[in-house]
């Protein structure tokens, strides 16, 4: 299929008056997510699921949905440069140097070199998806359960090695999401599982009423051990232009960030999270005045910037050839398309061409967007801080207690909401992150399926895995991956320990 | 590790006990080639109860380290809004959307920011009436329905 015919199909369906006006206000939600500290796109989709049901248009919903994500990436940094609070999590090494910027008065160059870098990384984030998605679709059209069951075991094994905390937590909040997706009816057998009788639980737990305790609820509770807001670090925004040092010291921690962005996002578990930090601690090392960073160094604004947002458009590749979510984030979006009936994956750009292309060519629009609400706009952004969390806070939680009531018209979703809001808060306090839960929860019954499916193939035999040539290649690459990180887990705590003794 | 993550594991450990042992002797684990309704939840329950072992053997507590998750009184507003969203699902139904938003939303402001009475009316009875169009104009969900919508609307 021709790329140029698809493009040109997607800007059709994006232009339309209806998903112009959702691009937009994605994107603007998105800003304002990403501004607002302690919500996270992750949250701020899930709290809109029970929404995109009513819109009846999948390509419309992730066309929306897409904008909070990105869109997301770009407000982030606002509030790590004035405020020096990430407002979300991939923008957290942007705190560091933006910061410094605007204590020095530059609040404004490190902003509009944010809103810069993010737009030339978005950009070519949409050029590389649009090239690249479709012939990894195609490619991925060969694969069978083996192949998507090795996909998937390592997609989460990257998943947990690469969410930045503890490995062990990490795993252990696998196993516990699995085990959770495993409440309700078992899909071969017709079995009972874990429902102690209870009727409600039958059909299992609902991934919107997880998704919201874990992120939403979870994220009130922990914003409300703080008492009184934010302070501004300082309300002069400054020149909003970059000058001419400005961009020779940032142009090519741009391209770097756009770069490193784009293939972060691709690998499962990557993202905006990991692609940022790493272009943090990249420029440190190729910078001539390395000493510079921690002290406004505008690269060290500019790169992991761009970086966030290039991954965030990459990390839409896997979702729309493969059908593997790869962050929390995108896993919210893959349940969008599920709830909607559509199954993301490599027949996506046949069956649904609308849904593929149309969210390609709005993600151009969308940048777009983004670069105009964020730059001259600014100012109107840095104002959505002044609401109080008194009113944010009862309104997330009103939203999310609507969003789960509206599920089955039921009050026992609200509590199971609370119930799994309560053991996120724990978790959170405890270092456990969320993300590689929520997407094992959604991953493991396509696991579970991929895994009966292929040894049905085999007629009971597990060597399936391994003499294919696609996902043995998976496999091993999932064992590599695996011994190569205890091997290296085991030479750091070696490491600390004879430090120790010494 | 922290006592109260060694608190944490040995939890886990219980609970990943408890589904490997549902799953192998109420649901039938089956066998390697034929896999049961119980391999999933043996599987990770298995794997839960690993790795926290060797989280916690890898990690011992060291001594004298005695340190609260939450600092003096850190706790106190995410329980009252545990307790008053508790409390807001209990009465949806019997009261109907509006009343118990009402209701919510002036808890909240009287409970955990500790507004002046004033305010909080402002407040219960604007932000009631945002999400009640947002609700049932723009996103048409249907909301329960109680005492006042069975007065007024």
């Amino acid at each position: 299929m021709d790329v140029f015919a698809g493009l040109f199909g997607g800007f059709s369906i994006a232009f339309t008056a209806n998903n112009l006006m959702y691009c937009f206000l994605g994107a603007a939600l998105g800003t304002a997510v990403g501004v607002l500290p302690g919500l996270g796109p992750a949250a701020t989709i899930s709290l809109l699921l029970p929404v995109v049901y009513a819109l009846h248009s999948p390509a419309t919903s992730i066309i929306f949905l897409a904008g909070i994500y990105y869109g997301a990436m770009y407000g982030g940094s606002t509030t790590s440069i004035l405020m020096r609070i990430p407002g979300e999590a991939a923008s957290v090494v942007t705190c560091i140097d933006g910061f410094e910027m605007a204590k020095k008065g530059r609040a404004g160059a490190a902003l509009a070199i944010a809103a810069i870098g993010s737009f030339v990384a978005g950009t070519v984030g949409v050029v590389g998806l649009t090239f690249m998605a479709p012939p990894l679709a195609e490619f991925a059209l060969r694969f069978g359960a083996p192949e998507y069951f090795a996909l998937m075991l390592f997609g989460l094994l990257l998943a947990v090695f690469l969410s930045g905390s503890s490995p062990v937590k990490g795993t252990i909040m696998i196993f516990l999401g699995v085990l959770l997706s495993n409440v309700g009816l078992d899909p071969i057998s017709g079995k009972e599982r874990f429902t102690f009788g209870i009727v409600a639980l039958q059909d299992g737990f609902d991934f919107v009423t997880l998704a919201m305790g874990m992120f939403g609820l979870s994220e009130v509770l922990t914003t409300l051990e703080e008492k009184g807001g934010a302070e501004f670090v300082t309300k002069k925004i400054g020149k909003l232009f970059p000058t001419a040092q400005d961009w020779a010291e940032s142009k090519w921690a741009v391209v770097r960030g756009s770069l490193v962005g784009f293939f972060t996002g691709i690998i499962p578990g990557g993202g905006a999270v990991v692609a940022s930090l790493t272009s943090y601690a990249m420029e440190q090392r190729l910078s001539k005045n390395p000493e510079e960073f921690g002290h406004g160094a505008i690269a060290g604004v500019a790169g992991p910037e761009a970086a966030n947002n290039g991954a965030s458009s990459s990390s839409f590749i896997p979702l729309l050839t493969l059908g593997i979510p790869c962050n929390a984030s995108i896993a919210m979006i893959f349940a969008a398309l599920m709830v909607q009936g559509v199954t993301p994956g490599p027949f996506l750009i046949g069956e649904h061409p609308d849904i593929f292309w149309g969210v390609i060519a709005s993600m151009y629009i969308g940048n777009v967007i983004l670069l105009i609400l964020n730059l001259p706009l600014v100012g109107l952004w840095v104002q959505l801080l002044k609401v109080p969390f008194g009113i944010m806070g009862p309104v997330i939680i009103m939203f999310t207690v609507m969003g789960c009531y509206s599920l089955a018209n039921e009050v026992f979703s609200i509590y199971v909401f609370i119930a799994f809001g309560i053991v996120g808060y724990i978790f959170r306090k405890m270092g456990f992150e969320p993300g590689p839960l929520i997407m094992a929860f959604i991953l493991a019954p396509l696991i579970e399926n991929s895994l009966r499916q292929s040894l049905l193939m085999s007629q009971g035999s597990p060597a399936i895995f391994f003499t294919r040539p696609i996902s043995g290649t998976l496999m091993a690459l999932f064992v590599l991956v695996l011994v190569g990180q205890l091997y290296i887990n085991i030479r750091k705590n070696r490491r600390q320990d004879a430090g120790q003794t010494n | 590790m922290t006592i109260q993550e060694r608190r944490a594991g040995l939890f886990l450990i219980c609970l990943g006990l408890a589904s490997a042992y549902y799953g192998m002797f109420q649901l039938k684990i089956g066998t390697i080639g034929q896999p049961g309704p119980g391999a999933f939840p043996f599987i990770s329950g298995a794997g839960i109860v690993i790795l926290c072992l060797a989280w916690i053997i890898a990690n011992p507590v060291p001594a004298g380290a005695c340190q609260a998750l939450w600092e003096k009184g850190q706790l106190v507003r995410p329980v009252i809004a545990v307790a008053v969203t508790t409390a807001y699902a209990v009465l949806m139904e019997p009261l109907g959307y509006v009343l118990s938003t009402l209701v919510f939303l002036a808890a909240w402001q009287v409970f955990i920011e500790r507004e002046k009475w004033k305010k909080t009316a402002m407040i219960a009875i604007i932000g009631t009436a945002a999400m009640y169009f947002l609700f049932v104009y723009l996103l048409s969900v249907a909301l329960p329905e109680g005492l006042l919508e069975d007065l007024f609307l």
